[in-house]
């Protein structure tokens, strides 16, 4: 232990990451201490269980710091292993339940297996796709990492989490990029989703389809690849109709939306809506801490977990919302520049997924809050109240401070 | 190479990054300063809950205070259609209370939107045992209230048609009341329709804090606007001649309009049938509805102002005075009557023996019908036309009720449109001069051309209004509108002397009526009904020196005038001069001295009312240009 505490350098501490997490984490208990409480309570309920979070999660980063990233390369398929055996335990207690499982109750509080499960994804990915062995321009070595990302992905879906299925996908996407696969097999990977979707307007798809083939040429991908890409578009978006007159009136209901969510303001447009309003109404300067109407009155539900954004914004307005904004451009700058400066490429690569999964969160939460994304049920990293995903923001960070303490020390 | 490759990806992928984060922070621009306003205004409305509380309408008095129609305290049920649905309980005590079966109630609940949060009224003018059952259980029932609605009471029952009722504003009415909305009571006829606004009051608002349950947390106690409601509405009526009047028109269809001709002030207006107004007060009972819109005898009709009848003879002293001012009759002018005058066809008199030689006194008194053919014949349609705007017929007379029809005043214009330019024969002026054939005048335009013809010549717009108290604009009083009619003094000096003789002289139509107290003047008429009987007409006013009050009587298919009408206009004036005059203060000349004097050309200063304007006319405002002519088309829609 000692032995690795010794080789950190403190100068090689980034700062600007650690002040960038410290600072949102703070903004959190701020407006933590402003949700009106029951009434009897000095010290709110729910700033003290979120400082008590923090604590916890301030520990777990500052061990992740400390941590030799030789532990988590050596340990990153056992992780990976057990993520999914525990993924795999609450989709088979979730069917015999009869009812979707994505907590598990260990006594002192409730964990969700879906949070370590993004970091074990993550380690193994990046164990995976910078392994002497393995070669980005092959086909057959790519389908391994996507075999690696489905299996824990079905397992959420299956849950069913589709917002937290979304982010494994958008990690993938991050690392297979940085793992240096080529731009041909990332079109092929990301145009079917378009051309599912574009599917339904011909217009739209006939200019999709045009856009992929001057965007292939460009690329110069050879014949057979750009053939195959473009079959495969066809197919999927072929396919796509049929399915979807396959589906029962519901289902298709609820997948319109899940992707417009305001066309059904009694369900999850609901919080669209008010969301909307608690952030517009806000306005520049905001209605100062602990006076949002809409968020304290509870017309926003979920208010200080999922929509904790849209509580900033009506409190603390532009100003304060554009500031935060600001901490999450540090913190995801910081991310990326640690990819860059890291030895390994191992380490590197980590640092690529975890931003890549910050980034998702911050995206996907906030744009919900907006109005630009649909209501998913993300945490946003640092703010939501909780425990589960704050550790796993707070480990993330841990691991990239990590991955720079150790100039000139060999790091994978 | 590969070094340099991976730098730029994950140039590429932090430029992803950020990318999004400014895509965020683009719409909380958009969001929190471009449309702030906008989502401020839905945030205040998701988070305070308006309540109102309603005003009582203001106090309706007649022209002394004394209380016309005043509010009782009622209750309505009101529900939270979220809570109330939410609980069976609720809901079977709810069917209990108000002993309707559940599907009736839940079928009114809105299901959707923002209503299912307010407060609704599932029931108005509940009763008493109601209420009493609601306050009973009123901790067990979530959701469930009840709010103080007062609601209009009338003592007497008088006057149906000039009050009018009230009720919930329809979709239509809220162009004419675009401050009010669903649910609001506002007048539907009458001076509750027409001063609605100094009748409604303002409405009280208790500003509730809620959350999205619905659950009130707090009240923003001083925001609160308490109601206030109106000061009290004087109209112009006399409580006790109204009560005179109506008992006098009980029983009988058509309508009597008593008003001061010095003033325009409307002292009694009576429609007969009459409706409750009772029925109105409440919650108004459909099949009564039904039964009102379907009564043949049209109960909510106002026939003073919204029926026109052929005014018969009446209009003889009009048609006189034209013709004295056009210069074809002169107190020297004798026309023979033998029964019938020939034009085309023989038109008869209705003495069918006729009056033999006649002047133009006693055309009046003894209602000739030759006499007037002449005239009629004589004066021709365009001057006759001419003649009847100047006194009022053909046009609205401006009163404060709404609805008033302008009747029919035919002249040249009217017979041209009718039976094309020269498709007419000058028969039908005849017609007009005694007022049949096309003649439509409503009771309120008999009435006012009535008191023309009493002051001799002042034009005072009928009014119902006379002040109103408000808290913020202090006294309102009526301002006067009047004007003289263009025609000389002396001319309706001697047409006034032939209407005293229909009562004072010794053939008059209406000699029984006479009065040792005062002299009284008149007219009777009896107006020829294709569909029926004929109606019973009388025009009267009186004392004749002063006049203070003039009436109108109108009876459907009462036969004629001196029989019917007559008696209930005389009664009616006598009355009313018994409450304003001593007796003994009215000084009475002899009728030969009168006509003497006149001949003489001295006659006129005494006799003019005119002459002690200053006491007579409450207004010294000069003669308005508003003018009668300028409303002269007939409109035959009405």
């Amino acid at each position: 232990m000692w032995n690795q505490i010794s080789r950190i350098k403190l100068k090689k501490l980034d700062g600007w990451l650690l002040f960038g997490v410290l600072a949102l984490t703070g903004l959190s208990l701020a407006l933590l201490v402003s949700v009106r409480s029951q009434g009897q309570d000095e010290i709110p309920y729910l700033f003290r269980r979120q400082l008590l979070y923090a604590l916890v999660g301030g520990f777990l980063m500052a061990s992740a710091a400390v941590m030799s990233p030789r532990v988590h390369f050596g340990l990153a398929y056992v992780l990976y292993g057990i993520c999914v055996a525990i993924l795999l335990g609450t989709v088979a207690w979730g069917s015999i339940a009869k009812g979707a499982v994505r907590w598990i109750d260990v006594g002192l509080f409730t964990f969700q297996p879906s949070e370590p499960a993004k970091i074990g994804l993550i380690l193994a990915l990046a164990r995976l796709t910078t392994d002497k062995k393995y070669d980005p321009d092959r086909l057959t070595h790519l389908l391994r990492a996507i075999a690696l990302t489905l299996l824990p992905l079905g397992l959420v879906m299956a849950q069913p989490d589709l917002g937290t299925s979304i982010i494994f996908a958008t990690v993938f996407l991050f690392m297979v990029i940085g793992a240096g696969t080529p731009p041909a097999y990332i079109l092929l990977l990301v145009s079917p989703v378009i051309a599912a979707i574009t599917s339904f307007h011909i217009l739209v798809f006939i200019g999709f389809i045009l856009t992929l083939i001057i965007v292939a040429w460009r690329m110069k991908i050879f014949m057979g690849l750009f053939v195959f890409i473009l079959a495969v578009n066809l197919a999927i978006s072929a396919a796509t109709p049929m399915l979807w007159n396959h589906l029962k009136p519901y289902q298709q209901q609820r997948l319109i939306t899940f992707i417009n969510p305001e066309a059904d303001p009694k369900g999850s447009g609901y919080q669209i809506i008010q969301s909307k309003v608690a952030v517009g109404s806000g306005g520049v300067a905001g209605k100062g801490l602990g006076k949002g109407s809409q968020t304290q009155l509870m017309f926003l539900p979920e208010q200080h977990t999922d929509f904790v954004f849209s509580m900033l914004s009506e409190e603390l307005g532009f100003l304060g919302a554009s500031a935060a904004l600001l901490l999450y451009a540090l913190v995801l700058f910081r991310g990326f520049r640690a990819a860059q400066r890291c030895q390994g490429r191992y380490t590197a690569l980590v640092c690529v997924g975890l931003s890549a999964m910050l980034t998702a969160h911050i995206f996907i939460n906030i744009g919900m809050a907006v109005g630009l994304m649909p209501v998913t049920g993300l945490p946003l990293p640092f703010l939501s109240y909780g425990g589960s995903f704050l550790w796993t923001a707070m480990v993330s960070a841990g691991i990239i401070l990590g991955a720079q303490f150790r100039w000139g020390d060999y790091t994978p | 190479m590969v070094e340099h490759d991976n730098a730029i990806r994950l140039r590429w992928l932090l430029t992803i990054s950020l990318f999004l984060i400014l895509v965020l922070w683009a719409r909380l621009f958009e969001l929190q300063v471009m449309r702030t306003d906008e989502y401020r205004r839905k945030a205040n409305a998701n988070s305070i809950r308006v309540i109102e509380e309603l005003p009582g309408r203001g106090l309706i008095v007649d022209r002394y205070g004394r209380v016309i129609v005043e509010n009782k305290p009622s209750y309505s049920l009101t529900v939270i259609p979220n809570e109330v649905r939410k609980s069976s309980n609720t809901l079977e005590e709810l069917s209990q209370i108000l002993q309707q079966p559940e599907d009736t109630i839940t079928a009114e609940l809105p299901r959707h939107g923002v209503a299912i949060y307010q407060p609704m009224k599932l029931a108005r003018d509940i009763s008493f045992p109601t209420l009493a059952a609601l306050k009973a259980r009123y901790w067990d029932l979530a959701g469930v209230s009840y709010q103080f609605e007062p609601k209009r009471s009338y003592p007497y029952g008088v006057a149906p048609h000039v009050l009018g009722y009230i009720g919930e504003i329809s979709e239509a009415e809220k162009k004419r009341f675009p401050n009010r909305k669903t649910g609001d009571i506002v007048g539907k006829q009458g001076v509750e329709r027409k001063y609605d606004d100094l009748l409604a009051g303002q409405k009280g608002y208790r500003f509730l804090e809620v959350n999205a349950l619905g659950q009130i947390i707090g009240e923003m106690a001083e925001e609160y606007l308490p109601p206030r409601s109106s000061g009290k509405l004087f109209l112009t009526l006399d409580l006790e001649l109204q009560f005179l009047a109506e008992e006098l028109m009980a029983g009988k269809i058509g309508a009597l309009v008593a008003l001061d001709p010095n003033t325009g002030e409307i002292l009694a207006m009576v429609s007969q049938p009459e409706y409750r107004l009772d029925d109105f007060a409440g919650v108004l009972r459909s099949d009564t509805w039904r039964q009102l819109q379907e009564d043949p005898g049209v109960p909510l009709l106002n026939r003073a102002t919204q029926s026109g009848y052929p005014t018969g003879s009446t209009y003889k002293p009009m048609v006189l005075a034209a013709a004295i001012e056009e210069g074809i009759v002169n107190p020297e002018t004798r026309i023979y009557c033998s029964g019938g005058y020939n034009l085309g066809r023989v038109y008869h008199c209705f003495k069918k023996e006729g009056h033999g030689t006649v002047d133009p006194l006693m055309s009046i008194e003894q209602s000739c019908d030759v006499f007037y053919y002449t005239l009629g014949h004589k004066l021709g349609a365009e001057r006759l036309g001419k003649y009847q705007r100047e006194f009022g017929f053909g046009s609205r007379t401006g009163i404060d009720i709404e609805n008033e029809i302008k009747g029919n005043a035919p002249d040249k214009k009217f017979f041209d449109r009718k039976f094309g330019a020269g498709g007419w024969s000058p028969g039908l002026t005849l017609n007009v001069a005694i007022g049949q054939g096309e003649v439509l005048a409503t009771p309120l335009q008999l009435a006012h051309y009535c008191g023309i013809m009493a002051t001799g010549g002042l034009d005072a717009t009928p009014h119902l209004f006379l002040k109103t108290h408000q808290e913020e604009m202090g006294l309102v009083e009526y301002q006067p509108q009047t004007r003289w009619v263009n025609i000389k003094p002396e001319t309706f000096a001697f047409v006034r002397e032939g209407m005293r003789r229909v009562v004072e002289g010794n053939g008059g139509t209406a000699r029984r009526f006479k009065d040792p107290r005062w002299q009284l003047a008149g007219k009777t008429g009896t107006a020829q009904n294709p569909h029926g009987d004929d109606h019973s007409l009388f025009i009267g006013f009186g004392p004749f020196e002063k006049p203070i009050i003039a009436v109108a009587v109108v009876v459907e298919n009462g036969g004629f005038g001196s029989a019917v009408a007559a008696p209930v206009a005389i009664n009616v004036i006598k009355r009313y001069l018994e409450t304003q005059i001593q007796p003994d203060s009215v000084s009475r000349l002899p009728d030969s001295l009168l006509v003497k004097l006149w001949q003489a050309g001295l006659y006129k200063t005494e006799l003019l009312p005119v002459a002690d304007s200053s006491a007579v006319y409450h207004t010294t405002s000069p003669i308005t240009a508003q003018s009668a002519t300028a409303d002269v088309e007939p409109d035959l829609a009405d």
